[in-house]
Order: structure tokens, then C-alpha cells, then sequence
């Protein structure tokens, strides 16, 4: 896998919409900070690290897969070098809560890192899942479930009775929290591994058997 | 020379109209993310956990309504592809647009059926004691918990078609979502950002929005009976007017995409008409409605400062 088939797979990255992406997280970050001491700045700094995951969903949008497909670069390649575009919404959502910790240690807010993670791993989850079924470009699909999965399931926290999914405000951070967005994050690994194999490997493996 | 004149049959606007709209509400309801929106705002509407009665709307607001846009906005989208064929067809684009807006009384529906059975299910549970209600006639109580979660979901679907026909970039929607959010959390709970709710500045952005809240509570969530509840200002029947009108400018904004002649002038006149009833529902429900913050509690209510934050559960 050459830098120079890396470089042309990122070329071919939705640049845009991931710029636009963070830049929107970016600025409803800075709303949350700017009102970090009302009862706004959790739910704004939400919608942040929502729109991060809706963000990581564009990553995997290949509008002529069909044709990259057969070339020699396997789609687990490709996959992979689109990856790092991903470490940009990540690195967003997870600047962005650190900076409001440096603001406002009081609250806690770097337990929010691993919403960010969680939150992009869901993104790409989705896209990778609807990729598979058939849609080159999965993003503007994919985004709006994974916006909405983790903005409702951290705000409203259905599991409220096992776990807390944004622990902010108290004195330790609980393991069932981190093991929680650690099974978000290994699902989403194995739902992209298996989700993007090449669509042609099955049947070359029978053809040789 | 002779002329001959041949009547030919006008376009077979309305004829193709109700099929359309038929065509386009069963897309609708197949989506699986509004399926998944209506589903959600079901099982968060059954049972005494989460926001108290009068803040429920934003359940089928959020669920069915931002959803909605989203969907709706995709169905719009969807013809673009394929376009040169889609506008070979006898059938202009207002008119599918018109059957597209026609399509969003399904989430318009979809609200109604989440705000019904949410009173169904509080049918089952101990009665509710009347200062929840805050300072909310028994009208007012409906228009909030009938009327606008329906109108939220219509307007918002309806955006969503104008986002499909006139914003052609990927994640359109989700962002036009999200802007939507913001700009209804912020106006809608001003005091909660230490703005005093009462003067006039706060009073008419709490209502020039398209979704706002009409009660903060001490409730945590998981106990729908608050011992404090805190009345925001405003006219919710007039509110209902100007986000009705907001439907209206959204639908124009849609059917103006693709429209020409005779067609424009009359959704331009129709876009004049729907700005002059929001301005005028806008006036009303500032300078009609409740114009100071009141705290009702067991005891009694009281007009207080909406700065003073609010009394935390026992």
C-alpha cells in the first residue's frame, strides 16, 4: 500500500463536507463555551460532538466505488487511509471538550472525550453498515442516525439505572462508563472490518476451491 | 392561409396532484428513519420518565419533527439524480413540490398520534396536582400540548422540502437541523442563560423562534412532578399562529424552486400574505401573551425574577 495510492484516496476524501462539519462543531463548541456556566452549555456541547459523528459518517463516501472496486487498491486499504481523515472530527470534538475543561474545571468536561470517540465510531459504524448495502455514498444517510443516536441516548441516558454515559459533575469517573463507550467503539471496529471486505473476495475464494 | 386552433388539454396539474401526494406520503411513511423517529417518540412517550407535561412537545418535536426534516428533505433530493428524466414527465416540479408538502401531513400525523398517546398513557397514573400546569389556562394547555407538537412536526418537514430543492450539498439537512436546534434551545430557554425573561428583548426572542419552551421545572427527568414550575412569557394560541405561518413561508419557499410565471407570481403573493400573518401573530404573541416569569408551587404562584435560578428538588 503506497503513499502515493494513500495520498490520491485522501485526494479523493469529502474534503468539504468534513471542513464544514467540524467547522459547524467548532462554532457550536464555542456557543458552549461563551454560555459554560449556564444550563445550555452541556446540551450545546452535545449537538458538538453529535454533528462530530455526522461528520465521520461523509468519511467513507466513495461516490465511484464501483470503479475503484477493481482497481488493484482493495476497499479495506482505501478504508483504512480514509481513516486518518477521521482523527479530524475526533480531534475536534475531543480538543474542543478539553479546552472547556481548561475553562471550567469544575464540571468535568474532559469526561468527555470518550463521547467524542464514541460518537465517531458510531458514525462510521453506521456508514460502514450502509455501505454495504449498496450505497457508495452513505454519508448524508448515515449522519442523521448517528447525530440522533448519541445526542438522545447521552441526553436522555435510557440506561440511566446501569450507566451513565456523560458522568459530569461527579467526584470519580465510574468504569462502567469507559467500558460502555469501549464496547461503542470495539462494535463499531468489527461492524467496519466486516462491513468492508471486497465485494469480489467470496467469490474468487469458491472459484479456487 | 388558414389557422386551425387546437384545444390542447392543460397540464393535468390537480388531476396528478392527489396521486403524487399518495406516492410520496407512502415514501414517507417506508422511511426507515422516520419509522425510527415515530418509534422513539412512542416509547419516550409512555410512561412518567422524562420531560414534565407541558415540556413534552419537544418529544415528538425532536423525534418526528428533526427527523422529519431530514427525510423530508432526501425524498426532495431524491429526483435530482435523475433528473433529465424526472422533468421529461408531464408533470412541473411545483407540482411534485406541492405533492411533496402534501406528503408532510403524514409527520404531521405522526405528532398528533405521539401527543394523543402521551395523554392516553398519563390517563394512567395518579392525577397530576394543578401547579404543574403553571399560569396555562385549560386552552393555552391544549394549543401546547395538542396543537403545537403537530405544527412542529408539520413546519419542520416542510423545511426539509425546501432544504431538498434549494440546498444541493451533502449533509445539507443534518446542518439545517442542527441550526434549527440551536436557534430554538437558545431562544426558547433564554432564562436559563441568566437573561431576565421579562423585559422586552427576551420576551420577543423567546418567540420569534420556530419551537419554544413554555416551562422550566426543578425535575430531574426521572420525576415528572417538580416541586417548582417556572411559566415563560408568551401567547401560546398566537405562537401557534406564527409558526403555522412559518409552515406556510416554508412551503412557498419550496414551491418557488422551478416555478415560473403565472405560478411564481401566485406563490409570491401567497409568501407575502403568510410574512404579513407571521409579523402580525409575532406582534400578538408578545404583546398579548404573559409579559413576566411566574414560579408556581404547591403554595401558590408568584412572579418572580427569572434570573434567580430555580429551587432544587428535596
Amino acid at each position: 500500500m503506497s503513499v502515493v495510492v494513500g495520498r490520491s484516496v485522501l485526494r479523493a476524501a469529502p474534503w468539504p463536507v468534513v471542513l464544514g462539519g467540524c467547522v459547524a462543531a467548532t462554532a457550536l463548541f464555542g456557543i458552549a463555551a461563551a454560555v459554560r456556566h449556564g444550563a445550555l452549555a452541556f446540551p450545546l456541547s452535545l449537538l458538538g460532538l453529535g454533528l462530530c459523528g455526522a461528520t465521520a459518517a461523509f468519511v467513507l463516501d466513495e461516490a465511484s466505488a464501483e470503479v475503484e472496486d477493481a482497481t488493484p487498491t482493495g476497499r479495506r486499504a482505501r478504508v483504512a487511509w480514509r481513516l486518518l481523515v477521521v482523527l479530524l472530527p475526533l480531534a475536534v470534538g475531543a480538543a474542543a471538550v478539553l479546552v472547556l475543561d481548561g475553562l471550567d474545571g469544575t464540571a468535568g468536561w474532559r469526561r468527555l472525550v470518550p463521547v467524542a470517540a464514541g460518537s465517531v465510531a458510531t458514525g462510521l459504524g453506521f456508514a460502514a453498515g450502509l455501505r454495504r448495502t449498496g450505497r457508495f455514498a452513505p454519508g448524508d444517510l448515515a449522519s442523521a442516525p448517528a447525530f440522533g443516536s448519541i445526542v438522545v441516548v447521552v441526553a436522555v441516558e435510557p440506561l440511566r439505572a446501569l450507566v451513565s454515559l456523560a458522568p459530569l459533575r461527579t467526584p470519580t469517573y465510574p468504569r462502567a462508563t469507559g467500558l460502555a463507550w469501549l464496547l461503542v467503539l470495539v462494535t463499531s471496529a468489527v461492524v467496519l472490518g466486516a462491513c468492508e471486505r471486497d465485494p469480489g473476495r467470496r467469490a474468487v475464494r469458491r472459484e479456487n476451491a | 392561409m388558414s389557422t386551425a386552433r387546437v384545444a390542447l388539454p392543460l397540464p393535468a396539474t390537480r388531476s396528478a396532484l392527489v396521486p403524487l401526494a399518495r406516492i410520496e406520503a407512502k415514501r414517507f411513511v417506508r422511511h426507515p428513519l422516520f419509522l425510527t423517529g415515530f418509534v422513539l417518540a412512542l416509547l419516550a412517550s409512555g410512561g412518567e420518565y422524562g420531560p414534565v407535561e407541558l415540556d413534552h412537545q419537544v418529544v415528538p418535536a425532536f423525534f418526528v419533527g428533526i427527523f422529519g426534516l431530514v427525510v423530508a428533505a432526501r425524498l426532495s433530493a431524491s429526483t435530482h439524480r435523475f433528473e433529465s428524466v424526472v422533468d421529461a414527465a408531464p408533470v412541473s416540479e411545483t407540482t411534485r413540490t406541492a405533492a411533496l408538502c402534501a406528503a408532510c401531513v403524514v409527520p404531521a400525523a405522526a405528532g398528533l398520534v405521539v401527543a394523543v398517546v402521551y395523554q392516553l398513557a398519563l390517563g394512567f397514573h395518579d392525577p397530576r396536582p394543578d401547579y404543574v400546569y403553571g399560569v396555562f389556562t385549560t386552552g393555552e394547555r391544549y394549543v401546547i400540548l395538542l396543537v403545537l407538537p403537530v405544527v412542529a412536526c408539520l413546519g419542520a418537514s416542510l423545511l426539509g422540502v425546501a432544504v431538498g430543492r434549494w440546498l444541493r450539498f451533502p449533509g445539507a439537512a443534518l446542518l439545517v437541523a442542527v441550526a434549527l436546534i440551536l436557534w430554538s434551545a437558545l431562544a426558547g430557554y433564554l432564562p436559563s442563560q441568566g437573561m431576565d425573561a421579562s423585559t422586552w428583548p427576551a420576551r420577543i426572542l423567546h418567540m420569534l423562534t420556530p419551537y419554544t419552551a413554555w416551562v422550566e421545572t426543578n425535575g430531574d427527568g426521572s420525576n415528572w412532578v417538580p416541586t417548582v414550575v417556572r411559566s415563560l412569557t408568551g401567547s401560546p394560541p398566537w405562537f401557534a399562529v406564527w409558526t403555522l405561518a412559518l409552515c406556510a413561508l416554508a412551503a412557498c419557499a419550496a414551491l418557488l424552486h422551478g416555478a415560473d410565471g403565472r405560478v411564481r407570481q401566485a406563490v409570491l403573493r401567497a409568501s407575502w400574505v403568510a410574512g404579513a400573518v407571521a409579523v402580525a401573530s409575532m406582534t400578538l404573541a408578545v404583546a398579548t401573551g404573559y409579559s413576566v416569569v411566574h414560579d408556581s408551587t404547591s403554595e401558590g404562584t408568584i412572579v418572580v425574577d427569572s434570573t434567580t435560578p430555580l429551587a432544587p428538588l428535596p
